[in-house]
């Protein structure tokens, strides 16, 4: 019994030495990784299982190239595990890595796997591009008034829906709109609320195309104006000219800027001036040269305001023009009693008064008249001088700002006036001198050939004249007039009868016998003697004269009526009937042989 | 008599047949002793040195870093060949060098071994780990003969 005892107590001592040591042989020691495979950073966990219980352990990381990158050195729990990690650097070496764990008279090792990240999934089939262009116009609107929003999709795609999205401050309006040919597509909205529109495009896209947006954005401000007006639409060179405005709404110390412009299309910015508190402002400028000048005033808004520029305004700088005036009195001889036409014209027209004035024989220069011109300048005065002499009329106009006074002058001669006087010429017996030259003598002399009835008529001023009259070169008349008026006057002159009477050595009358009377002009005056010899020659002027009959000569001196008496034989005169004989006897012979010649040549023709 | 001695017997018999069978097992699968956390050697002491030699704790990028390690063998037993090995990890806990001496400690014996670290311009800067193992050779070479010969030991140090 004792050798059983002490048996079982050998037996429960060794039972006891063996089961209180882990039987690590019964699971062997092995080694893993929590993944085959890591990319650089990552941690490698490494687990042990299956080892010695409560054991140290050296952990070794050997990299592809054999070098030790990690060593640790761990001890097992009761259950033979243990654990630690590894961090791959970011430079490591790829490839294939192994882990040793040795200890506790047991060794495990495993590899793991140090890769690049796997290249990226391909990219899903690219689409093409595609875009919206899109404008908003007006960019700056006016609140109610349309904005037109265009856009055009890239590709030209027709029928495509393209929504729209307007957004402003405290809203949004939401539209579609389709494509047209081309990709082209137009909206209008009318916007009601003031600020920044902003407006956004899209479209969806197609299998074929990537979606697109676009965006536009437009102000919506209230409308403003401005005004500008200048003080005077002409100056001169050297004057300033003011300016003045409002803006609409009246805000005050809003910037106006004034521009200006030569040729009335380019404009550049000459000043800036600020409105007051009514909205007006006011801005004065000297142009520096001669021409035309555009002015508008501009300002360029605000937040709620949409700027506005105003209208041009023209102005012209101008130096003062000179003018003419010209002044003409119609007719410039008047007489005594009668009216002038005084006319006249300012060049420029200009529509003032023109003051006349005249000057009578060079003396003080009196004003005559006033004188309104029309807008042509033209002015016209009637005037009748209460004199007689030379005049000097003076037109004249004080000028304006624009255009300088001018000064004209013309002469008007008053004469005495002129009467009507007709002088009848006649003789002894109250007969008319034919064709007298009748002369009038005063200050000047006039000659007029009177005539058939012996009448003359002169325009004669109111003095005394002498009259005289010459007929065949006979003064038959000088006389002294007083003319005072138009009349008629009848003047008798020194022009008589006269009759001869012609008579032979006898006595006895010769019948039919010519008388000329040889005035001193050359002029014959010729009668007939009747049967009682005698012949009248019914005017005769003052004055001696040859008078012949036949070949009787005789000088008879005229102051009167006379009769003379011419005694002559009754042969003819011997150097007149030579020649006329010759003259009648002449062709008579040759006629009277041509008749016989002719005669005898019809009569041997007749014979034969 | 012979009953109890008999069943004594069979009973003792068949305590010793499992006896063996125990032992046998024993034998088979080795028998692995509870470590006791007993080293042949001790690391003393653990410092980070510059280049010249000097204690500091905190190194400049591009600078070099020594960590130095002294160990004491055992006073009993034999001389000890031993595997060094200083394993730094950079701020991001990241292995950035492994040094390692191989040598031998007699009883009693103290060593000081060190390893120098130079630090790349670009490494991050922050705390640095140095941990020290006393083995008696790689665990890939050692295979299941491996063994730890000293306790490990750390330091910290700064680079800036």
């Amino acid at each position: 019994m004792n050798r059983l005892r002490t048996a079982r107590i050998v037996f429960a001592v060794l039972a006891a030495l063996l089961f209180t040591q882990p039987f690590t042989a019964l699971a062997a020691m092995s080694v893993t990784t929590n993944k085959a495979s890591y990319l650089r950073g990552e941690t490698v966990a490494i687990r042990i299982s299956g080892g010695p219980a409560n054991t140290q352990l050296g952990v070794q990381v050997v990299n592809p190239a054999g070098g030790t990158v990690f060593v640790a050195q761990v001890g097992t729990d009761s259950g033979g595990a243990a654990s630690t990690s590894y961090k791959i650097a970011s430079d490591a070496p790829l490839g294939t890595y192994t882990v040793y764990v040795s200890g506790g008279g047991q060794s495990a090792q495993t590899t793991f796997q140090v890769t690049t990240p796997p290249p990226p999934p391909p990219p899903p089939p690219a689409k093409k591009p595609s875009s919206i262009s899109l404008q908003a116009t007006p960019p700056v609107a006016v609140v109610g008034e349309a904005v037109t929003v265009t856009g055009d999709l890239s590709p030209d795609l027709a029928g495509q829906t393209v929504s729209l999205t307007y957004r402003y401050p405290g809203g949004s309006i939401a539209k579609t709109v389709t494509t047209g040919p081309g990709g082209g597509f137009i909206d209008q909205v009318t916007p009601g609320a003031l600020g920044m529109w902003a407006v956004d495009a899209g479209w969806a896209g197609t299998d074929e195309y990537e979606a697109a947006t676009a965006r536009a954005s437009f102000y919506v401000k209230n409308g403003s104006s401005i005004t500008i007006e200048l003080s005077a639409s002409e100056i001169l060179l050297g004057e300033e000219v003011e300016m003045s405005g409002a803006l609409q709404p009246p805000l005050a110390g809003a910037a106006v800027t004034i521009y200006v412009s030569r040729d009335g299309t380019s404009y550049t910015a000459l000043a800036t001036t600020a409105t007051g508190s009514d909205g007006s402002y006011r801005y004065s400028y000297a142009p520096t040269a001669l021409g035309a000048f555009y002015f508008k005033a501009g300002w360029p808004g605000n937040d709620q305001y949409l700027g506005a520029e105003s209208p041009p305004a023209a102005l012209q700088v101008l130096t003062a023009r000179p003018s003419t005036l010209v002044i003409s009195v119609e007719p410039g001889v008047i007489a005594l009693g009668e009216e002038a036409s005084v006319a006249g014209g300012i060049q420029p027209g200009v529509a003032t008064t023109v003051m006349i004035e005249y000057s009578l024989e060079s003396g003080p220069w009196t004003e005559l008249a006033r004188a309104n011109t029309d807008p042509t300048g033209a002015f016209a005065y009637r005037w009748r001088p209460g004199q007689t002499g030379s005049y000097k009329l003076r037109a004249s106009w004080p000028g304006t700002r624009m255009v300088a006074g001018s000064v004209g002058t013309s002469a008007l001669t008053v004469s005495e006036p002129l009467y009507r006087v007709e002088v009848r010429i006649v003789d002894s017996e109250d007969r008319p001198v034919p064709y007298p030259e009748v002369t009038v003598s005063g200050s000047a002399t006039t000659t007029i050939v009177a005539d058939r009835s012996g009448a003359a008529v002169f325009q004669l001023r109111a003095k005394s004249y002498t009259v005289t009259a010459m007929w065949h070169g006979v003064k038959i008349l000088e006389t002294s007039i007083d003319v005072a008026s138009s009349t008629k006057l009848t003047l008798r002159a020194e022009v008589y009868p006269l009759t001869v009477k012609a008579a032979d050595e006898a006595g006895n009358p010769l019948a039919n016998q010519t008388v000329i009377v040889k005035l001193p002009d050359g002029t014959a005056l010729y009668a007939q003697t009747g049967p009682d010899g005698s012949a009248a020659i019914p005017q005769v002027p003052r004055g001696t004269f040859e008078v012949q009959v036949l070949s009787a000569y005789k000088a008879v001196q005229v102051t009167g009526p006379a009769s003379q008496t011419l005694t002559t034989p009754r042969a003819l005169p011997p150097e007149m009937p030579v020649l006329l004989y010759v003259a009648i006897a002449g062709p008579t012979a040759i006629a009277a042989a041509l008749a016989v010649a002719l005669w005898r040549t019809r009569r041997r023709a007749a014979q034969r | 008599m012979s009953t109890v001695h008999g069943e004594a017997g069979v009973a003792m018999k068949r305590l010793l047949a499992l006896t063996l069978l125990l032992v046998s097992v024993s034998l088979l699968f080795q028998y692995s002793p509870v470590s006791a956390n007993t080293y042949p050697i001790t690391i003393t002491q653990i410092r980070t040195l510059d280049s010249q030699g000097t204690p500091r704790s905190s190194f400049a990028r591009g600078a070099t870093a020594v960590i130095e390690v002294t160990i004491q063998a055992a006073a009993y037993g034999t001389s000890v060949s031993y595997l060094l090995i200083v394993e730094i990890f950079d701020s991001n806990g990241i292995v950035a060098f492994i040094g390692f001496v191989s040598d031998s400690v007699a009883p009693a014996q103290i060593k000081t071994s060190g390893a120098g670290y130079s630090i790349p311009a670009s490494a991050p800067t922050g705390t640095y780990t140095a941990r020290v193992f006393v083995w008696n050779g790689w665990p890939s070479v050692m295979g299941p003969s491996w063994e730890a010969l000293a306790a490990p030991g750390q330091t910290t140090f700064q680079v800036t």
